[in-house]
Protein backbone atom coordinates (compact mmCIF):
# COMPACT_ATOMS: atom_id res chain seq x y z
CA UNK A 1 0.00 0.00 0.00
CA UNK A 2 2.69 2.05 1.42
CA UNK A 3 4.80 1.61 -2.40
CA UNK A 4 1.48 2.37 -4.45
CA UNK A 5 1.03 5.78 -2.31
CA UNK A 6 4.55 6.52 -2.55
CA UNK A 7 4.77 6.51 -7.11
CA UNK A 8 6.97 9.46 -8.37
CA UNK A 9 5.47 12.91 -9.60
CA UNK A 10 6.78 12.20 -12.83
CA UNK A 11 5.58 9.18 -13.63
CA UNK A 12 2.16 10.48 -12.66
CA UNK A 13 2.67 13.37 -14.38
CA UNK A 14 3.47 11.27 -17.59
CA UNK A 15 0.47 9.25 -17.47
CA UNK A 16 -2.20 12.16 -16.68
CA UNK A 17 -0.35 13.40 -20.66
CA UNK A 18 -1.27 10.08 -21.99
CA UNK A 19 -4.72 10.12 -20.59
CA UNK A 20 -5.69 13.56 -22.26
CA UNK A 21 -3.63 12.26 -25.50
CA UNK A 22 -6.23 9.04 -25.90
CA UNK A 23 -9.47 11.85 -25.34
CA UNK A 24 -8.49 13.68 -27.96
CA UNK A 25 -7.97 11.20 -29.98
CA UNK A 26 -11.63 9.81 -29.75
CA UNK A 27 -12.56 13.29 -30.38
CA UNK A 28 -10.63 14.00 -33.55
CA UNK A 29 -12.19 10.32 -34.76
CA UNK A 30 -15.99 11.20 -33.81
CA UNK A 31 -15.84 15.22 -35.71
CA UNK A 32 -14.18 13.28 -38.87
CA UNK A 33 -16.91 10.89 -39.28
CA UNK A 34 -19.29 13.94 -38.42
CA UNK A 35 -17.64 15.91 -41.57
CA UNK A 36 -17.30 12.86 -43.66
CA UNK A 37 -21.70 12.99 -43.34
CA UNK A 38 -21.65 16.77 -44.24
CA UNK A 39 -18.91 17.35 -47.26
CA UNK A 40 -21.45 16.45 -50.25
CA UNK A 41 -24.10 18.86 -49.24
CA UNK A 42 -21.65 21.51 -48.16
CA UNK A 43 -19.57 21.14 -51.84
CA UNK A 44 -23.43 21.71 -53.65
CA UNK A 45 -24.30 24.85 -51.54
CA UNK A 46 -20.63 26.29 -52.47
CA UNK A 47 -21.01 25.44 -56.42
CA UNK A 48 -24.37 27.27 -56.29
CA UNK A 49 -23.35 30.56 -54.48
CA UNK A 50 -20.26 30.48 -57.25
CA UNK A 51 -23.13 30.65 -60.09
CA UNK A 52 -24.82 32.72 -58.51
CA UNK A 53 -22.17 35.21 -58.14
CA UNK A 54 -20.88 34.41 -61.65
CA UNK A 55 -24.23 35.54 -62.64
CA UNK A 56 -24.44 38.83 -60.76
CA UNK A 57 -20.92 40.11 -61.45
CA UNK A 58 -21.77 39.27 -65.14
CA UNK A 59 -24.78 41.61 -65.13
CA UNK A 60 -22.40 44.26 -63.05
CA UNK A 61 -20.74 44.24 -66.10
CA UNK A 62 -23.06 44.61 -68.63
CA UNK A 63 -24.45 47.22 -66.76
CA UNK A 64 -21.07 49.11 -66.22
CA UNK A 65 -20.48 48.72 -70.17
CA UNK A 66 -23.79 50.43 -70.86
CA UNK A 67 -22.98 53.31 -68.30
CA UNK A 68 -19.28 53.59 -69.71
CA UNK A 69 -20.81 53.87 -72.99
CA UNK A 70 -23.12 56.25 -72.28
CA UNK A 71 -20.85 58.76 -70.58
CA UNK A 72 -18.51 58.74 -73.23
CA UNK A 73 -21.02 59.73 -75.63
CA UNK A 74 -22.02 62.63 -73.44
CA UNK A 75 -18.43 63.51 -72.27
CA UNK A 76 -17.56 63.74 -76.05
CA UNK A 77 -20.45 65.92 -77.28
CA UNK A 78 -19.48 67.95 -74.08
CA UNK A 79 -16.28 68.18 -75.27
CA UNK A 80 -17.42 68.78 -78.56
CA UNK A 81 -19.46 71.71 -77.34
CA UNK A 82 -16.38 72.91 -75.12
CA UNK A 83 -14.38 73.28 -78.00
CA UNK A 84 -17.11 75.36 -80.02
CA UNK A 85 -17.05 77.62 -77.16
CA UNK A 86 -13.79 77.84 -77.06
CA UNK A 87 -13.22 78.62 -80.35
CA UNK A 88 -16.25 80.96 -80.52
CA UNK A 89 -14.53 83.10 -77.86
CA UNK A 90 -11.11 83.04 -79.63
CA UNK A 91 -12.49 84.64 -82.56
CA UNK A 92 -14.11 86.83 -80.52
CA UNK A 93 -11.08 87.99 -78.78
CA UNK A 94 -8.94 88.31 -81.95
CA UNK A 95 -11.58 90.53 -83.55
CA UNK A 96 -11.83 92.76 -80.01
CA UNK A 97 -8.06 92.80 -79.85
CA UNK A 98 -7.44 93.66 -83.82
CA UNK A 99 -9.69 96.73 -83.24
CA UNK A 100 -8.59 98.04 -80.29
CA UNK A 101 -4.76 98.01 -81.86
CA UNK A 102 -6.87 99.80 -84.68
CA UNK A 103 -7.67 102.26 -82.10
CA UNK A 104 -4.32 102.44 -80.46
CA UNK A 105 -2.41 102.97 -83.55
CA UNK A 106 -5.38 106.11 -84.58
CA UNK A 107 -4.69 107.57 -81.36
CA UNK A 108 -0.62 107.20 -81.65
CA UNK A 109 -0.74 109.14 -84.82
CA UNK A 110 -2.67 112.03 -83.74
CA UNK A 111 -0.28 112.40 -80.55
CA UNK A 112 2.67 111.71 -83.16
CA UNK A 113 1.25 114.95 -84.99
CA UNK A 114 0.32 116.84 -82.15
CA UNK A 115 3.96 116.03 -81.25
CA UNK A 116 5.39 117.35 -84.04
CA UNK A 117 3.14 120.38 -84.36
CA UNK A 118 3.88 121.38 -80.25
CA UNK A 119 7.62 120.81 -80.85
CA UNK A 120 7.58 122.75 -84.45
CA UNK A 121 5.71 125.90 -82.22
CA UNK A 122 8.50 125.65 -79.14
CA UNK A 123 11.24 125.48 -81.81
CA UNK A 124 10.09 128.53 -83.42
CA UNK A 125 10.01 130.40 -80.13
CA UNK A 126 13.18 129.03 -78.48
CA UNK A 127 14.28 130.35 -81.92
CA UNK A 128 13.02 133.72 -81.75
CA UNK A 129 13.84 134.24 -78.03
CA UNK A 130 17.55 132.71 -78.29
CA UNK A 131 18.01 134.89 -81.46
CA UNK A 132 17.30 137.74 -79.04
CA UNK A 133 19.49 137.18 -76.12
CA UNK A 134 22.16 136.63 -78.38
CA UNK A 135 22.12 139.78 -79.34
CA UNK A 136 21.69 141.03 -75.42
CA UNK A 137 24.73 138.80 -74.68
CA UNK A 138 26.51 139.81 -77.25
CA UNK A 139 26.44 143.14 -76.12
CA UNK A 140 27.02 142.04 -72.56
CA UNK A 141 30.47 140.30 -73.42
CA UNK A 142 31.47 143.36 -75.26
CA UNK A 143 31.29 145.30 -72.52
CA UNK A 144 32.27 143.10 -69.79
CA UNK A 145 35.50 142.22 -71.79
CA UNK A 146 35.84 145.78 -72.11
CA UNK A 147 36.04 146.77 -68.59
CA UNK A 148 38.26 143.60 -67.68
CA UNK A 149 40.58 144.53 -70.05
CA UNK A 150 40.82 148.51 -68.56
CA UNK A 151 40.81 146.93 -64.86
CA UNK A 152 43.38 144.39 -66.37
CA UNK A 153 45.33 146.80 -67.37
CA UNK A 154 45.09 149.22 -64.80
CA UNK A 155 46.02 146.68 -62.42
CA UNK A 156 49.00 145.41 -64.75
CA UNK A 157 50.09 149.13 -64.46
CA UNK A 158 50.05 149.44 -60.53
CA UNK A 159 52.06 146.01 -60.39
CA UNK A 160 54.64 147.10 -62.31
CA UNK A 161 54.72 150.74 -60.70
CA UNK A 162 55.00 148.75 -57.13
CA UNK A 163 57.70 146.15 -58.44
CA UNK A 164 59.75 148.27 -60.04
CA UNK A 165 59.51 151.06 -56.82
CA UNK A 166 60.36 147.76 -54.73
CA UNK A 167 63.47 146.73 -56.89
CA UNK A 168 64.48 150.27 -56.88
CA UNK A 169 63.90 150.02 -53.05
CA UNK A 170 66.42 146.96 -53.16
CA UNK A 171 68.80 148.28 -55.03
CA UNK A 172 69.18 151.48 -53.24
CA UNK A 173 69.21 149.23 -50.22
CA UNK A 174 72.08 147.71 -51.52
CA UNK A 175 74.12 149.96 -52.68
CA UNK A 176 73.64 151.17 -48.72
CA UNK A 177 74.70 148.62 -47.28
CA UNK A 178 77.54 148.25 -49.40
CA UNK A 179 78.36 151.84 -48.78
CA UNK A 180 77.97 151.00 -45.07
CA UNK A 181 80.35 147.67 -45.59
CA UNK A 182 83.03 149.57 -47.23
CA UNK A 183 82.87 152.31 -44.88
CA UNK A 184 83.14 149.53 -41.83
CA UNK A 185 85.96 148.05 -44.15
CA UNK A 186 87.86 151.19 -44.53
CA UNK A 187 87.75 152.90 -40.81
CA UNK A 188 88.53 149.21 -39.74
CA UNK A 189 91.75 149.25 -42.01
CA UNK A 190 92.36 152.70 -40.78
CA UNK A 191 91.81 151.79 -37.68
CA UNK A 192 94.57 148.58 -37.91
CA UNK A 193 96.98 151.09 -39.93
CA UNK A 194 96.66 153.61 -37.00
CA UNK A 195 97.20 150.56 -34.34
CA UNK A 196 99.75 149.38 -35.55
CA UNK A 197 101.49 153.36 -36.16
CA UNK A 198 100.32 154.38 -32.76
CA UNK A 199 101.75 151.04 -30.67
CA UNK A 200 105.12 151.19 -31.88
CA UNK A 201 106.03 154.67 -32.28
CA UNK A 202 103.74 156.91 -29.77
CA UNK A 203 105.60 157.45 -27.12
CA UNK A 204 103.90 156.73 -23.43
CA UNK A 205 102.88 160.45 -22.54
CA UNK A 206 100.63 160.73 -25.82
CA UNK A 207 99.06 157.66 -24.56
CA UNK A 208 98.38 158.73 -21.20
CA UNK A 209 97.24 161.83 -22.99
CA UNK A 210 94.86 159.62 -24.57
CA UNK A 211 93.67 157.94 -21.96
CA UNK A 212 92.87 160.84 -20.07
CA UNK A 213 90.98 162.62 -22.72
CA UNK A 214 88.99 159.19 -23.07
CA UNK A 215 87.81 159.50 -19.54
CA UNK A 216 87.15 163.11 -20.08
CA UNK A 217 85.20 162.35 -23.18
CA UNK A 218 83.35 159.96 -20.88
CA UNK A 219 82.28 162.28 -17.46
CA UNK A 220 81.51 164.54 -20.53
CA UNK A 221 79.07 161.30 -21.76
CA UNK A 222 77.80 161.60 -17.94
CA UNK A 223 79.13 158.06 -17.08
CA UNK A 224 80.45 159.51 -14.05
CA UNK B 1 93.19 150.93 15.64
CA UNK B 2 92.16 154.22 16.17
CA UNK B 3 92.71 156.22 13.18
CA UNK B 4 92.30 154.11 10.78
CA UNK B 5 90.46 156.30 7.83
CA UNK B 6 93.60 158.82 8.52
CA UNK B 7 96.30 156.20 7.67
CA UNK B 8 94.15 155.20 4.51
CA UNK B 9 94.03 158.93 3.49
CA UNK B 10 97.77 158.83 4.57
CA UNK B 11 98.52 155.37 1.57
CA UNK B 12 96.32 156.62 -0.56
CA UNK B 13 98.01 160.27 -1.60
CA UNK B 14 100.80 158.85 -3.36
CA UNK B 15 98.99 155.11 -4.31
CA UNK B 16 96.60 155.57 -7.10
CA UNK B 17 96.26 151.35 -8.38
CA UNK B 18 95.12 148.69 -6.29
CA UNK B 19 97.88 146.39 -7.14
CA UNK B 20 100.79 149.24 -5.65
CA UNK B 21 98.47 149.54 -2.97
CA UNK B 22 98.69 145.45 -2.31
CA UNK B 23 102.40 145.44 -3.18
CA UNK B 24 103.13 148.39 -0.37
CA UNK B 25 101.20 147.04 2.45
CA UNK B 26 103.05 143.81 2.19
CA UNK B 27 106.13 146.06 2.18
CA UNK B 28 105.00 148.13 5.48
CA UNK B 29 104.37 145.08 7.23
CA UNK B 30 107.53 143.03 5.97
CA UNK B 31 109.48 146.53 7.38
CA UNK B 32 106.89 146.41 11.10
CA UNK B 33 107.79 143.16 11.40
CA UNK B 34 111.27 143.76 11.20
CA UNK B 35 111.16 146.72 13.11
CA UNK B 36 108.98 145.68 15.95
CA UNK B 37 110.25 142.47 16.29
CA UNK B 38 114.43 142.72 15.54
CA UNK B 39 116.72 143.63 17.66
CA UNK B 40 117.75 146.90 17.34
CA UNK B 41 114.98 148.57 15.34
CA UNK B 42 114.17 152.05 14.98
CA UNK B 43 113.95 154.61 12.24
CA UNK B 44 117.59 154.61 10.69
CA UNK B 45 117.28 150.39 10.69
CA UNK B 46 113.50 150.87 9.11
CA UNK B 47 115.15 152.91 5.99
CA UNK B 48 118.31 150.87 5.90
CA UNK B 49 115.81 147.57 5.68
CA UNK B 50 113.74 149.36 2.87
CA UNK B 51 116.47 149.76 1.13
CA UNK B 52 118.60 146.87 1.59
CA UNK B 53 115.85 144.54 0.88
CA UNK B 54 114.18 146.25 -1.92
CA UNK B 55 116.76 147.01 -4.66
CA UNK B 56 115.26 146.12 -8.15
CA UNK B 57 113.61 149.26 -10.11
CA UNK B 58 109.98 147.97 -9.24
CA UNK B 59 111.00 146.64 -5.44
CA UNK B 60 112.65 150.06 -4.84
CA UNK B 61 109.62 152.75 -6.37
CA UNK B 62 107.40 150.42 -3.58
CA UNK B 63 110.13 151.13 -0.75
CA UNK B 64 110.14 155.25 -1.97
CA UNK B 65 106.27 155.11 -1.81
CA UNK B 66 106.09 153.08 1.66
CA UNK B 67 109.08 155.16 2.85
CA UNK B 68 107.13 158.62 1.84
CA UNK B 69 104.48 157.46 4.02
CA UNK B 70 106.24 159.21 7.48
CA UNK B 71 107.54 158.09 10.33
CA UNK B 72 104.19 159.00 11.61
CA UNK B 73 102.43 155.89 10.22
CA UNK B 74 105.24 153.77 10.99
CA UNK B 75 104.52 154.81 14.81
CA UNK B 76 101.01 154.42 14.58
CA UNK B 77 101.86 150.15 14.87
CA UNK B 78 102.57 148.64 17.72
CA UNK B 79 103.62 144.37 18.29
CA UNK B 80 100.20 144.07 19.48
CA UNK B 81 97.61 145.14 16.60
CA UNK B 82 100.56 144.50 13.88
CA UNK B 83 98.59 142.38 12.42
CA UNK B 84 94.64 143.25 12.92
CA UNK B 85 96.01 146.54 11.78
CA UNK B 86 97.41 145.47 8.37
CA UNK B 87 94.50 143.13 8.16
CA UNK B 88 92.10 146.22 8.76
CA UNK B 89 93.95 148.36 6.23
CA UNK B 90 93.49 145.60 3.73
CA UNK B 91 90.25 145.09 4.31
CA UNK B 92 89.42 149.11 3.72
CA UNK B 93 91.52 149.13 0.47
CA UNK B 94 88.95 146.22 -0.68
CA UNK B 95 86.14 148.60 -0.38
CA UNK B 96 87.26 151.27 -1.81
CA UNK B 97 85.40 152.32 -5.20
CA UNK B 98 87.52 150.91 -8.09
CA UNK B 99 87.85 151.41 -12.15
CA UNK B 100 88.86 148.84 -14.20
CA UNK B 101 90.85 150.39 -16.84
CA UNK B 102 91.96 148.65 -19.95
CA UNK B 103 94.99 150.65 -21.80
CA UNK B 104 97.19 149.38 -24.77
CA UNK B 105 101.14 150.24 -22.85
CA UNK B 106 102.00 149.42 -19.83
CA UNK B 107 101.69 153.08 -18.12
CA UNK B 108 105.26 155.02 -15.89
CA UNK B 109 104.52 155.91 -12.50
CA UNK B 110 103.48 159.44 -13.30
CA UNK B 111 101.32 158.64 -15.77
CA UNK B 112 99.51 156.69 -13.15
CA UNK B 113 99.98 159.58 -11.25
CA UNK B 114 98.56 162.03 -13.54
CA UNK B 115 95.41 159.52 -14.59
CA UNK B 116 94.70 158.45 -10.85
CA UNK B 117 95.02 162.53 -9.72
CA UNK B 118 92.07 163.26 -12.51
CA UNK B 119 90.18 160.68 -11.41
CA UNK B 120 90.01 161.30 -7.81
CA UNK B 121 89.25 165.12 -8.61
CA UNK B 122 86.77 163.94 -10.88
CA UNK B 123 84.96 160.41 -10.31
CA UNK B 124 85.87 159.77 -6.66
CA UNK B 125 88.72 160.82 -4.10
CA UNK B 126 89.62 157.47 -2.59
CA UNK B 127 88.95 155.61 -5.75
CA UNK B 128 91.77 153.02 -6.71
CA UNK B 129 92.56 151.60 -10.45
CA UNK B 130 93.04 148.15 -12.13
CA UNK B 131 95.16 148.81 -14.59
CA UNK B 132 95.03 146.23 -17.37
CA UNK B 133 97.07 146.01 -20.89
CA UNK B 134 94.77 145.43 -24.07
CA UNK B 135 96.72 146.07 -27.38
CA UNK B 136 94.00 146.30 -28.81
CA UNK B 137 92.58 148.85 -27.55
CA UNK B 138 95.26 151.06 -29.23
CA UNK B 139 94.19 154.43 -28.04
CA UNK B 140 92.54 155.84 -25.43
CA UNK B 141 90.69 153.44 -23.07
CA UNK B 142 87.87 150.67 -22.07
CA UNK B 143 86.79 150.68 -18.36
CA UNK B 144 84.51 149.13 -16.37
CA UNK B 145 82.44 151.05 -13.61
CA UNK B 146 79.64 149.98 -11.80
CA UNK B 147 79.83 146.64 -13.75
CA UNK B 148 79.55 148.17 -16.92
CA UNK B 149 82.27 148.48 -19.59
CA UNK B 150 82.97 151.42 -21.85
CA UNK B 151 84.59 151.46 -24.43
CA UNK B 152 86.89 155.06 -25.29
CA UNK B 153 89.09 153.60 -27.48
CA UNK B 154 90.47 154.51 -30.28
CA UNK B 155 87.60 152.07 -32.19
CA UNK B 156 85.42 154.84 -30.45
CA UNK B 157 86.92 157.84 -31.52
CA UNK B 158 87.33 156.34 -35.14
CA UNK B 159 83.26 155.17 -35.24
CA UNK B 160 82.28 159.04 -33.78
CA UNK B 161 84.58 160.23 -36.87
CA UNK B 162 83.93 158.22 -39.08
CA UNK B 163 82.08 160.84 -41.43
CA UNK B 164 85.21 162.80 -41.70
CA UNK B 165 87.48 159.33 -42.53
CA UNK B 166 84.31 158.64 -45.62
CA UNK B 167 84.78 162.64 -46.47
CA UNK B 168 88.71 162.16 -47.00
CA UNK B 169 88.11 158.95 -48.70
CA UNK B 170 85.81 160.09 -50.82
CA UNK B 171 87.48 163.26 -51.75
CA UNK B 172 90.89 161.20 -52.64
CA UNK B 173 88.45 158.86 -54.52
CA UNK B 174 87.04 161.93 -57.03
CA UNK B 175 90.44 164.03 -56.74
CA UNK B 176 92.57 160.39 -58.01
CA UNK B 177 89.63 159.40 -60.72
CA UNK B 178 89.96 163.30 -61.84
CA UNK B 179 93.43 163.47 -62.29
CA UNK B 180 93.88 159.90 -63.98
CA UNK B 181 91.00 160.90 -66.55
CA UNK B 182 93.49 164.50 -67.51
CA UNK B 183 96.33 162.18 -67.93
CA UNK B 184 94.32 159.98 -69.88
CA UNK B 185 93.24 162.78 -72.31
CA UNK B 186 96.67 164.30 -72.42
Amino acid sequence: MDNALSLDPTLGFAIGLAFAFLILLSLEIYNGRRVSKLTPAYEYAQRRAEDEADRIIEEARAEARKLMSAAESASTALARARKQEGETAEHAYEAALRDLMQKLEAQLTTSVKLAQESHAKISATLSSQLEAGGKEARAHLSESGTKIEQEYRSRLETELATTLAAAREEAAGYARARRAATDAEITSIVGEAMRIVLQKGMPKDVHADLVRSALEEAKASGIF
Amino acid sequence: MANNSALLEQILANTYTTSDAYKRLLVLEDVLQHTLFEKGGGTTTREQHLYSQYQSPAERAAAEAVAAWGTQLFDAFNKENLNADIQALKNSIEELPRMVVYAPVIFEAKHIEEIGSWCRKNIDSRILLDLRIDPQATGGCMFVWHDTLHDFSLRYFLKKRDSEFRKIIADHSVASSTSAAGAAAQ
